[in-house]
C-alpha cells in the first residue's frame, strides 16, 4: 500500500493538470480577496469565512482524477501493480487516498491565501465580523473535508469499474455535474418548501429525493456550507450522513472492484 | 478516386458505426429520458393548476445537449483515433479535409438526432397532454431550427477539439468543461444584460416616516462598447441557450448567423490545424 500510494503522489507531483487545477483554486480564492473589497465598500457584511471553494473544487477534482484515471487504465497501470504483487483492495485504496488527499490540497489552496489575506486586510474592520466561534468553524471545516471525501469515494466508486479509456473520466465528470447541480436544485426547493407559507403540495417521493441530493450527497452538502457555514449546528448531522454515504460507495466500489475482470 | 466519393465513403462508414455506437445511444437514450421527465413535471404542474405553457419544457433541451454531446463527441471522434481509424483512411487515399468534413458533418447529424431524442416525446405526448404551443406554429419551427444549428456550432467546435487531441480523456474534460463554461457564460450574460438602466422611485418608511428615493442610473447596467461585446458574446453556441429556453425573447435572426460564423471559423482553424497535425 506504502508503495503504491508512493507511486501515485509521484504521479500527482508530475501532473500538469493537478498544478493547473491548483492555480485555478489559489486564483480564485485571491480573486474573491479583491470583489470582497468592492462589495464591502457597497455595504455587504461578511459574517463567517468563506467556504464558497465548494462551488469549484468539485469540477477540478473530478476534472483531475479523470486524467489520473485515464492514465491508471490507458496506461496499463492497474495491471501493472497486480502483475507485481499489489491486491486489488490496496490500489482501490491507495487511488482512493490520493484522490482525497488531492480534493483537500485543492481546498487548502483556496482556504489558506483567502483567509489569512480576508482577516490581515479587513479583519479590523466592522464589516468583516465572524459570528461563528474558531471552535464552529473548526467543525464546519472537518465536516467540509468529509464532503472532499465522499466525493473522492463516489469518483473511485464509478471511476475505478469503468476499464474504457474515455467513457470511464466522461461517466466520472458527468457524475460529478450530477451531484452538484442536483444538489443546488433539491436545496433550493427545499428551502421553498420549508420558508412557504402555506404547504406545498410535494409528494413523499420528491421530498425523499429533494432530502437525499440536498443533505446526503456532496453536492448538496458543499451548497450548505457555502450558504450557513457558522450559522447554524448541522454540520455533525452532515458529517454523519456524509460517512454513511463514503462507506456505501466504498463498499459497493470496492465490491465490483474485485470481481472485476481486467482485461 | 474523385473527392466527391471519397466523402460519401467516409460518411458511409462513419454513419455506419454512428448507429453501432453505444455513446450515440446512451446520448439519445438520456435526452429521452430528460424529455419523459421534463413532460411529466410539467403536466403534474397543470393538474395542480399552475399554467405551465408547453412551450416553456419543450426548448429545455439546450440546456442540456451540449453537455451531452460534448461526452458523445469526444467518445465517437476520439474513437478514430485509438483504433487507428484515422492512419487507416489517409492510408487508403482519403484527404485530411475530407476526413474532417466527414467527421463535422457525422456529429452536426447525431446532435440533432440526439436533440430529436427529447423533442419526440415532447411533442408526441405533450401537445395531447398540455395542449399546443402558445407561441405560433412558424416561431417553434424557427426556435427549433436555431436550436438545431446552435447544436451543429458546439458539435463543430468539439469536433474540432477531438481531432487536434489524440488523448481521449483529456478531450472528454476540455469538452464537457467548456459546454458547461459557455452554459455559465449565458447565464452570466443575461443577468447582466437584464438589468434595468434606471432604478425607479420608490417609497418606505423609516422611523414611522414615509421617505421617498429619487430614481438612480443603476451602476449594474451594461452600457457602450462592453454592452456590444457582451451582446455579441451572448449570441455564442451554449450561451445562445440561455435565450433559446425564453424563445419569444430571443434574437431570432442573429441567433442562427452566429450559429453558422462559428461553425464556419472553428471547421476552418480545425481544417488548417488538422492538415499540419502530427498523426503518430
Amino acid at each position: 500500500m506504502r508503495n503504491l500510494l508512493h507511486a501515485n503522489f509521484h504521479r500527482v507531483w508530475k501532473s500538469r493538470i493537478f498544478w493547473g487545477c491548483m492555480a485555478l483554486m489559489l486564483l480564485y480564492g485571491l480573486r474573491l480577496v479583491y470583489s470582497l473589497q468592492e462589495a464591502l465598500q457597497e455595504g455587504w457584511t461578511q459574517d463567517h469565512p468563506a467556504f464558497l471553494f465548494f462551488t469549484q473544487v468539485w469540477f477540478l477534482l473530478a476534472a483531475w482524477y479523470s486524467s489520473f484515471l485515464s492514465g491508471e487504465y490507458g496506461d496499463g497501470a492497474v495491471r501493472n501493480k497486480l502483475a507485481v504483487g499489489a491486491v486489488r483492495p490496496a490500489i482501490y485504496f491507495a487511488d482512493l487516498v490520493t484522490c482525497i488527499a488531492v480534493g483537500l490540497m485543492l481546498c487548502a489552496a483556496f482556504i489558506l491565501p483567502n483567509w489569512t489575506l480576508t482577516s490581515f486586510f479587513f479583519g479590523h474592520s466592522d464589516a468583516v465580523n465572524y459570528i461563528c466561534s474558531p471552535g464552529q468553524t473548526a467543525v464546519d471545516l472537518l465536516a467540509g473535508a468529509l464532503v472532499i471525501v465522499s466525493y473522492s469515494a463516489i469518483f473511485s466508486a464509478v471511476g475505478m469499474n469503468i476499464q474504457h479509456r474515455a467513457a470511464g473520466p466522461v461517466v466520472v465528470i458527468l457524475t460529478a455535474c450530477v451531484l452538484y447541480l442536483n444538489g443546488l436544485v433539491c436545496d433550493m426547493e427545499l428551502a421553498l418548501y420549508c420558508q412557504a407559507p402555506e404547504p406545498l403540495k410535494y409528494s413523499r417521493l420528491r421530498l425523499a429525493y429533494d432530502r437525499f441530493f440536498a443533505e446526503w450527497l456532496p453536492g448538496g452538502q458543499g451548497r450548505y456550507y457555502v450558504m450557513h457555514a457558522g450559522s447554524s449546528g448541522k454540520a455533525p448531522v452532515l458529517a454523519a450522513y456524509s460517512l454513511i454515504v463514503i462507506a456505501a460507495s466504498t463498499a459497493a466500489g470496492l465490491f465490483l472492484f474485485r470481481r472485476k475482470d481486467l482485461k | 478516386m474523385s473527392a466527391r466519393l471519397s466523402i460519401n465513403l467516409l460518411l458511409r462508414a462513419n454513419f455506419y458505426r454512428l448507429w453501432r455506437s453505444a455513446s450515440f445511444w446512451v446520448a439519445v437514450s438520456v435526452m429521452f429520458g430528460v424529455g419523459v421527465f421534463e413532460l411529466a413535471v410539467g403536466v403534474h404542474a397543470q393538474r395542480q393548476g399552475t399554467p405551465v405553457p408547453l412551450d416553456n419544457r419543450y426548448m429545455l433541451f439546450v440546456l442540456m445537449s451540449g453537455v451531452v454531446l460534448s461526452a458523445f463527441c469526444s467518445l465517437f471522434v476520439g474513437a478514430e483515433y485509438s483504433d487507428g481509424a484515422i492512419r487507416n483512411k489517409i492510408a487508403v487515399g482519403h484527404s485530411r479535409a475530407n476526413l474532417y468534413l466527414a467527421n463535422l458533418v457525422t456529429c452536426s447529424a447525431a446532435g440533432v438526432l440526439v436533440c430529436l431524442g427529447y423533442i419526440l416525446p415532447m411533442t408526441a405526448a405533450g401537445i395531447p397532454l398540455m395542449g399546443g404551443f402558445t407561441l405560433p406554429l412558424a416561431s417553434v419551427l424557427w426556435f427549433t431550427l436555431c436550436a438545431f444549428l446552435m447544436t451543429a456550432a458546439l458539435c463543430a467546435i468539439f469536433t474540432m477539439l477531438a481531432l487536434l487531441n489524440q488523448n481521449k480523456a483529456v478531450v472528454a474534460v476540455v469538452c464537457i468543461s467548456l459546454a458547461y463554461f459557455l452554459l455559465f457564460l449565458g447565464i452570466y450574460f443575461n443577468s447582466r444584460l437584464t438589468e434595468q438602466a434606471v432604478i425607479p422611485a420608490r417609497e418606505y418608511i423609516e422611523n414611522g416616516q414615509i421617505l421617498v428615493r429619487e430614481a438612480m442610473p443603476n451602476p449594474a447596467y451594461v452600457q457602450g462598447l462592453k454592452r456590444a461585446i457582451f451582446e455579441a458574446l451572448y449570441d455564442l453556441p451554449g450561451c445562445q441557450a440561455v435565450q433559446l429556453i425564453a424563445a419569444a425573447e430571443a434574437r431570432p435572426i442573429r441567433l442562427p448567423l452566429a450559429s453558422l460564423g462559428v461553425i464556419a471559423a472553428s471547421a476552418a482553424a480545425g481544417l488548417a490545424l488538422f492538415r499540419r497535425k502530427d498523426l503518430k
